[in-house]
């Protein structure tokens, strides 16, 4: 059995532009000691993805679908039986750490203070602090336990997160944009840090840094406009993507070329009729512009959801 | 066009880790370069190795501490008040955070105009023409003309802000990684615009960024800083081809090894970070120089003038137009 299985999950939002269909009927499957990639553009739907999974959406937000852990579906738990697995067996990193931190409280007082949470005793807590932080790569942990957040880089309050995230050591650890704003060093020494982390976990990794999420991903998941456009194994996307959006995110990478995706994503409160992407694609046919494609199999777990493939 | 000089700012300030010492830091030390028109200078080091303040001292919006900065003759570290205003729209700054970078009680429409009214008095249409016209350049829709930054993409609010850098028509852009927070897509895009419109106007452009794979496609040259020094300078290809300075090469090849950590780290680059005297995210680079650098018996007398300094290091350039800070005295063993 998989550890987390995600069956259609719809997510929409009322707003007074209308219903925003921020995910749109989404399966994933997640192992064990999976490392799986969700990438996406802002407004693709990848974050609000993750917190729906930990039932950390607004209470207005319309969920729909299942979301198995262990056999249970999340979508069903009680606020009870939820405080007992989010941050204990299923954990989110969240994005911009230094904002997710509070800023009233030193690192140390909320390190211990989520210690304690976790059943350590006082003076349990005060032990594993030095060594939660040593594990994510402080040389001395005194000097960061009595900092504030914002005394602390981006990096460092990136890898306080991910600390924070171990304190219970859950089974599934949830990233959202780990590496968003850090220079090319930070961003190589979180990517390691995750790794080493993650090494008896599952790791869903939600990022548009798409080296990021190749070099620490098994498979890939792309997701456009609220729904999954491409999955599989990361060495079949990166070396044939075969969904056009996912060859246009490659060509503007940097070291690819640089070349921009021309137009913008459709507004999810006005999607548009056949293909999300079509209005944007360099490859479109007639067919894209009126029928909406479903995700299709082509071959070797390798999955395309684009009428160039049927 | 540009001409920096031993340009120095240091912050005195009282907040520290260890709550106890006051101290200075400082933020650029000693930084001399010069640019010449039209070409794009690439400024690179790691999260406070000192590029903002560098950036943020040239437009004058921090004052130096000491140093000289000579834009088209003229020296701005002589300048004040009036005069220096009057020099400002020649250099324009593109930010990090355009959304907060933008007024946001202004509509763009607003900023642009009030932007364009600082060259010359403009009547209401004339300022609504060339606020189009300039929206027009840089690829956003007249539509967005009336609304608010919050109501824009993060794409398009950098559109915006640049498009209000350039209505001053500056001879030097300073652009503080300008794409960082954009997605991969909207910041080819934004890039791809910045590079045709530095073809078609002779824009000077000085361009910090922490990714290098952008600065190597859109920068002539390149300048890597390391706790407010510049340790390396030459041509993007041959400093990305055949780096001399170990923070250099740190940059370029970080060690990324993903899986269990090996027993020993033995790499003197090892995943962490320690808030020092200097300041946060700093590396020692002594551990570096012991390695790579052979000390040379013969030790050059100390130089006058370097009284905050307890090593002596100078730019040497080691093949045509590289330069790399090295220590006195230090031979370069390959």
């Amino acid at each position: 059995m998989e550890l987390i299985e995600i069956k259609s999950l719809k997510v929409t939002f009322p707003t007074e532009a209308g219903l925003v269909r921020s995910v749109d009927c989404v399966d994933l499957q997640l192992g064990a000691r999976e490392k799986l990639g969700l990438i996406g553009e802002t407004g693709s739907g990848k974050s609000v993805l993750a917190h729906a999974t930990l039932r950390l959406l607004q209470p207005d937000a319309l969920c729909e679908g299942e979301i198995l852990y262990q056999g249970r579906n999340l979508l069903d738990c009680t606020p009870t039986e939820l405080r007992r697995l989010r941050g204990r067996e299923l954990a989110l990193i969240p994005q911009n750490p230094s904002r997710a931190l509070n800023p009233l409280q030193t690192v140390g007082k909320q390190l211990f203070e989520t210690l304690r949470q976790a059943g350590y005793s006082k003076k349990e807590a005060v032990a594993k602090m030095p060594e939660l932080l040593r594990s994510v790569g402080a040389i001395d942990p005194d000097s960061w336990a009595k900092a504030y957040p914002h005394e602390c880089s981006g990096g460092m309050c990136e890898r306080i997160v991910i600390a924070l995230s171990l304190a219970f050591s859950p089974s599934l650890l949830l990233a959202d944009e780990p590496t968003k704003g850090l220079d090319s060093l930070n961003r190589a020494r979180i990517i390691t840090l995750l790794g080493e982390v993650t090494e008896n976990r599952a790791l869903l990794f939600i990022t548009h840094d798409l080296e990021a999420a190749a070099l620490l991903c098994t498979r890939l998941a792309l997701m456009y406009a609220g729904e999954l456009v491409e999955l599989g194994d990361k060495a079949a996307v990166f070396e044939n993507p075969l969904h056009p959006y996912t060859r246009g995110l490659l060509f503007a990478l940097p070291a690819r070329g640089m070349q921009p995706i021309p137009g913008r994503s459709p507004p999810l409160t006005a999607l548009p009729d056949g293909c999300r992407f079509h209005s944007r694609c360099p490859e479109a046919i007639a067919r894209c512009r009126s029928q909406h494609p479903p995700l299709f199999d082509t071959g070797n777990g390798h999955f395309c959801r684009c009428w160039l493939y049927v | 066009m540009l001409e920096v000089k031993d340009l120095t700012v240091c912050f005195r300030t009282g907040l520290s880790i260890d709550k106890n010492r006051k101290h200075s830091f400082w933020a650029v030390d000693r930084v001399s370069f010069s640019m010449k028109k039209g070409e794009a200078l690439g400024l690179v080091g790691e999260s406070g190795s000192g590029k903002t303040s560098l950036g943020l001292a040239l437009l004058q919006l921090i004052r130096p501490t000491s140093g000289s900065v000579r834009f088209c003759g003229t020296e701005l570290m002589a300048l004040d008040g009036r005069a220096l205003r009057e020099i400002r729209p020649r250099i324009q700054p593109l930010f990090q955070d355009p959304t907060s970078s933008l007024n946001p009680c202004m509509r763009i429409g607003a900023s642009l105009e009030e932007a364009l009214k600082l060259k010359a008095p403009l009547s209401k249409e004339e300022a609504r023409t060339r606020a189009l016209k300039l929206m027009e350049l840089v690829e956003l829709e007249p539509g967005l003309y009336s609304r608010y930054p919050f109501q824009l993409s993060g794409g398009q609010n950098q559109r915006s802000a640049l498009a209000r850098a350039l209505a001053l028509e500056p001879d030097l852009l300073v652009a503080d990684e300008p794409t960082s927070g954009l997605d991969v897509s909207v910041q080819a895009q934004v890039l791809g615009l910045l590079q045709k419109l530095r073809k078609k106007w002779g824009l000077t452009l000085l361009f910090i960024s922490h990714d290098l794979e952008v600065v190597k496609k859109m920068c002539d040259r390149v300048a890597v800083m390391h706790a407010g020094k510049l340790v390396e300078l030459g041509k993007t290809e041959e400093v990305f081809k055949n780096p001399k300075h170990p923070c250099t090469k740190s940059l370029l090849f970080p060690n990324l090894e993903v899986g269990p950590i090996p027993s020993k780290r033995n790499s003197s680059m090892a995943a962490t970070v320690t808030p020092d005297e200097k300041g946060f995210s700093v590396f020692s680079v002594l551990s570096f120089l012991k390695e790579k650098f052979k000390p040379c018996k013969k030790r050059m007398p100390p130089e006058p003038g370097w009284e905050n300094e307890n090593r002596n290091e100078e730019m040497v350039e080691i093949s045509r137009e590289h330069w790399v800070l090295i220590p006195s005295g230090f031979s370069f063993s390959d």
